[in-house]
């Protein structure tokens, strides 16, 4: 990606060994190596979801290589990945952990060793940076999808990291909150972080300029259509 | 061969692990007991491979209760002994033998209902006359069990790519982590309860006191037969501890 | 005739106003689609017409919903049944059986319709829903869109007088969205009358009165 950090996918197979339901399907990419926005897309099942876990060190490959500015991160623990790399899941209620947005992006600054008033001064920070000071005084598990995703994001970005892969992040969001979010993933790439975006929604890809990607079954079918 | 009638599985699950808990200390009883659920077991389809993974861990249980056995009430000849404490007797071994054999039944007759599909364990709760809501509820939260595990594990994930090396952290830090990863599975399950009880209330789930079934359970002949025999293991393993043989 | 009336209707959760004074009517044979962006109360109507709120959902609530001219409090689950079917948005939580025929028999059991009816009923529903080959599969085994067909399936089984829809092409993929909305398309054709509620613009083609909330 631009701003000094490459992400790069060599040889890399994978397979669900102990998935039954997936037992059929087998991911191959030679190379791949996005850069700025990019955007995977395919039908269900084509493996696009796989290739953004792969990307993000959630799923480890069964041969080839993750390469993180050429270092592979083979050996790397999730959480040091953690901290080059940020992850929207689908549902983002899974990965809210706490009952209210400042603590939610504190603690795991906290967890880290760093004092509770400045991680609390972090967390105001970007809770500012993402406009969702409103939502302050409100509990995480009550907010709306949007609110939740970017909240989600806001407190991704505590680690700073240097690329995002986000999983079909317009689904169930309206046209507003999909403005919105385009925003705010604007203000990502502003800060030349990468985004690999998993989504079957053209309009949303096209809103963001991403270089479009396609996968079917397990493969990068390279015709940039 | 056709697979005997869920209702005969629950009789038989019924009786091993009755059995499991009244015997005490008979050691050849329980033995023999395990091995009629293993051959009932086998005949009903149970993946004993992935059962005997299971097992495994429980082979450490055996060990670690034949050591405090033989610590805290040492009976029989001494095998291992260390300044003067026995830690290992022959009754140390029984008695471990007889909770591994007791676990062991459970774990079998839980085995043998996992061979049928659940819509086959619904219907024979109901028609051994157990109220349907309570049958539905319970199959309900079984199936949701996946899907609760899937939803732990990306937390867990998204919890490590806040940053947070697990492995790094101290014992008390981790255990706090275990109370972050609460809230999600507790909200998302909630909300799940609430959205199936929509669903369920729209479709007339509970309209009336009993319900008609689409798909219906038959006793056939070979099920009396199965039956009668186990009703006769019962009254036989009765006699047995009884007359303390 | 009106199938669907709400009169005055206001909702409230914990104090915070989501519906003020809100009425509509719907007529027989009328498809009509409510639209509005998350939050403006497009779901919370739903659940105040089936008569979930306050049932399951807790609510405060003023005014009256009268489905076929009798107020829903006051309709037994079964009647509400024969005359309400609801798609809501989620197929995860709608599908809780071993099979697609399992499925579809929940709704017709629990009104205790008898055996050979109900086989023929599943039957049409199968074919319907172009879910004929997937009769004994688990609703586990399918895709987005196949599973809210399925739903959709479950809820015509007990034939009800008028269909309600929560969102229920938001969370599938193109190829879903296709599908259902072209059975969607079917049963209007047919004269069935429905009440969508959306955020986006997928059901206008098939809505014969938009309503923006």
């Amino acid at each position: 990606m631009t701003g000094g950090f490459s992400l790069e996918l060599k040889n890399v197979r994978f397979a669900y060994s102990d998935n039954e339901k997936r037992q059929d399907f087998s991911l191959y990419v030679e190379h791949f190596s996005p850069k700025g926005c990019t955007a995977l897309m395919g039908e269900n099942g084509s493996g696009k979801t796989t290739l953004g876990k792969l990307a993000a060190g959630v799923l480890r490959p069964d041969s080839g290589c993750v390469l993180y500015n050429g270092a592979d991160i083979a050996k790397r623990k999730l959480g040091q990945i953690g901290r080059c790399v940020g992850y929207l899941f689908q549902e983002p209620s899974r990965q809210l952990f706490t009952a209210h947005p400042l603590t939610e992006i504190a603690f795991a600054l906290e967890l880290q060793g760093i004092s509770k008033s400045e991680a609390e001064a972090r967390a105001m920070e970007l809770l500012r940076q993402f406009e969702l000071e409103h939502i302050i005084g409100h509990t995480t598990y009550t907010l709306s999808r949007g609110e939740k995703q970017r909240l989600a994001i806001a407190a991704t970005m505590v680690m700073e990291p240097q690329f995002f892969v986000l999983d079909e992040p317009t689904t169930g969001l309206d046209k507003r909150r999909r403005n919105i979010l385009v925003q705010t993933l604007h203000t990502l790439l502003a800060k030349n972080i990468g985004i690999l975006l998993i989504s079957h929604d053209r309009e949303f890809a096209d809103a963001l300029h991403a270089d479009i990607r396609i996968m079917d079954g397990g493969r990068l079918v390279d015709e940039k259509a | 061969m056709k697979k005997p009638d869920p209702r005969i599985i629950f009789a038989l699950v019924l009786v091993l692990s009755s059995f499991a808990v009244i015997i005490r200390e008979d050691l050849k009883l329980m033995a023999g007991l395990m091995l009629m659920s293993i051959l009932c077991a086998l005949a009903i389809g149970v993946d004993f491979r992935k059962m005997f993974r299971r097992l495994k861990r429980l082979l450490q249980l055996l060990l670690v209760v034949s050591i405090l056995r033989s610590i805290f009430a040492p009976s029989g000849t001494i095998l291992l002994e260390s300044w003067g404490i026995a830690l290992l007797t022959v009754g140390g071994i029984e008695m471990g033998a007889l909770v591994l054999l007791r676990f062991g039944l459970f774990l079998t007759s839980g085995a043998m209902l996992t061979c049928y599909p659940v819509r086959m364990l619904i219907q024979g709760m109901v028609q051994i006359k157990m109220p349907y809501e309570i049958a539905y509820m319970i199959s309900v939260g079984v199936r949701f069990i996946p899907q609760l595990a899937e939803e732990l594990k990306d937390s867990l994930i998204a919890l490590q790519l806040r940053g947070v090396v697990i492995e790094d952290l101290k014992l008390r830090k981790k255990l706090s982590l275990y109370t972050y990863l609460l809230l999600p599975v507790v909200v998302s399950s909630m909300q799940n309860a609430k959205e199936l009880a929509m669903s369920m209330d729209m479709r007339a789930f509970r309209a009336y006191q009993s319900r008609t079934s689409f798909f219906k359970l038959m006793l056939c002949p070979s099920d009396i037969v199965i039956l009668c025999v186990i009703s006769a293991f019962a009254v036989f393993m009765s006699v047995v501890l009884i007359m303390g043989v | 005739m009106t199938a669907i009336e709400v009169k005055n209707l206001s909702v409230s959760y914990d104090g915070y106003d989501v519906l003020r004074n809100f009425s509509l009517s719907v007529g027989v044979g009328e498809a009509v689609l409510i639209r509005g962006l998350s939050g403006c109360g497009k779901s919370t109507l739903l659940h105040a017409i089936c008569g979930l709120i306050p049932d399951v959902i807790e609510a405060e609530y003023s005014g009256e919903v009268l489905i076929f001219g009798t107020l829903v409090k006051s309709l037994s689950v079964a009647e509400r049944a024969k005359q309400l079917g609801i798609v809501f948005q989620n197929p995860e939580t709608q599908l809780f059986c071993d099979s697609i025929e399992d499925e579809i028999a929940f709704g017709l059991e629990n009104i205790c319709i008898p055996h050979d009816e109900m086989a023929q009923r599943i039957e049409q529903m199968l074919k319907l829903t172009n879910m004929e080959n997937f009769r004994f599969a688990s609703p586990k085994a399918l895709s987005g869109g196949q599973k809210q067909r399925v739903v959709l399936a479950a809820v015509l089984a007990l034939d009800p007088k008028v269909l309600l829809l929560d969102e229920a092409l938001s969370q599938l993929d193109r190829r879903g969205k296709d599908a259902l909305r072209e059975q969607l398309r079917l049963l209007r054709n047919e004269g069935r009358t429905m009440l969508m509620v959306d955020h986006d613009d997928e059901l206008m083609s098939i809505a014969s009165r938009i309503v923006n909330l």
